[in-house]
């Protein structure tokens, strides 16, 4: 398989039909049929992107599906790494590698906060987490992946609206911090999974409504309810704490469908 | 609006171009600064046909290959307006910040 014909994978099936054609001689036509590294890693970002893309004619639904996702993704990319890093597993040639892993997790840190794909945050969230486990500072990666993934996706959330990303990653912080789901959550994997749910429902909340302060006090009301519904539970096992965050992002996901929230209309 | 996307804009404010067409007019409207991959090229054009600013003008089919040709539409032109407007503004306040440090000296000699 040629390069471009890999480069171009990225992209949704429908749309390499549609327009890969195109596309490709396009490419052709600016390179000499010769791809440089630049103009392949471009292509493929952006099929990254219109895969995970929300177009203007999504439904609120489609955009509450998509923040299910993102959630599943950021407390399955935090799981990961958590594990790996806490794990048994060892590999003796690291040492030899921590310049270049710290540079790489540098970089992969730097780039998920431009990164407007949900593939890509979730992937650059896990390298990034990943490279800082292999240097044995384990209690380090959970936090780099939530950096990542919450600049990531505060990035891609915020796209063109005067709300901005400083207001949300505001919001989700201080949700997180003094919001009535703060203190659930048992130990700090399962506290921290239930907060990757809430990231991602805050972030979609917050999406389809760009006014900052509707959004937030509709992330805060449906925060209450599962809030209140946990409260007798017992949350020992951290699996339980991550239930409840599926719970919490279902439960929003059917709230959307049945509030009238308003989707940013950009004409 | 960011760089890229506004000579998209002004690329096709003439007439309906076709990628590599928008791309090398691109080039030439900003004296070389926004050099895009097509890669960039056709992200920008999905996502600008998605916001209303763009639209497909017609598809032609040359040597077995097809190209899709894209115009602006009103509200693109409208838009591209206001981002001059917002430069032009940005343009001014620095020049009068700029142009006042060298009559400083000149105002105090002469008053």
């Amino acid at each position: 398989m040629s390069s471009y014909r890999l480069v171009m994978r990225a992209f949704p099936a429908e749309y390499r039909q549609e327009h890969g054609a195109e596309l490709v001689d396009t490419a052709n036509a600016l390179t000499d049929n010769r791809w440089s590294a630049r103009q392949s890693l471009s292509l493929f970002n952006v099929g990254l992107r219109t895969r995970t893309r929300i177009e203007s004619g999504d439904t609120v639904q489609r955009t509450w599906i998509q923040g299910a996702m993102l959630g599943l993704l950021l407390m399955l990319t935090t799981h990961t790494t958590y594990v790996w890093s806490y794990g048994s597993w060892d590999w003796g040639g690291r040492y030899a590698l921590e310049p270049l892993l710290s540079a790489l997790s540098v970089i992969l840190l730097i780039r998920s906060t431009s990164s407007r794909s949900i593939a890509g945050v979730a992937l650059l969230q896990l390298g990034a987490a990943l490279s800082v486990g292999f240097f044995a500072i384990p209690f380090l990666a959970a936090p780099v992946s939530l950096l990542a993934g919450l600049g990531g996706l505060s990035r891609r959330w915020g796209d063109g609206r005067p709300a901005g990303s400083p207001t949300m990653v505001a919001i989700v912080i201080l949700a997180l911090s003094f919001g009535p789901l703060a203190d659930l959550g048992d130990g700090f994997l399962g506290g921290f999974v239930l907060q990757c749910g809430l990231l991602a429902l805050g972030l979609t909340l917050v999406r389809l409504d760009p006014r900052p302060l509707i959004g937030a006090g509709a992330w805060f009301a449906l925060e209450l309810l599962p809030g209140a519904l946990m409260a007798g539970i017992d949350s020992d096992e951290s699996m339980s704490t991550a239930a409840y965050a599926a719970i919490a992002v279902a439960l929003a996901a059917f709230a959307a469908s049945a509030i009238s929230i308003r989707h940013p209309q950009r004409r | 609006m960011r760089e890229p996307t506004y000579f998209i804009l002004l690329a096709l404010h003439a007439e309906p171009l076709h990628g590599y067409g928008i791309i090398k007019k691109a080039d030439l409207l900003s004296s070389g600064r926004v050099r895009l991959t097509a890669g960039t090229l056709y992200g920008a054009l999905d996502r600008l046909v998605d916001d209303g600013l763009l639209e497909v003008d017609r598809e032609e089919t040359v040597n077995g290959r097809r190209r899709r040709y894209y115009r602006i539409t009103e509200y693109g032109r409208h838009e591209t307006g206001l981002e001059a407007q917002r430069m032009r503004s940005v343009v001014e306040a620095s020049e009068r910040v700029i142009g006042r440090l060298p009559n400083l000296g000149s105002t105090g000699a002469t008053s």
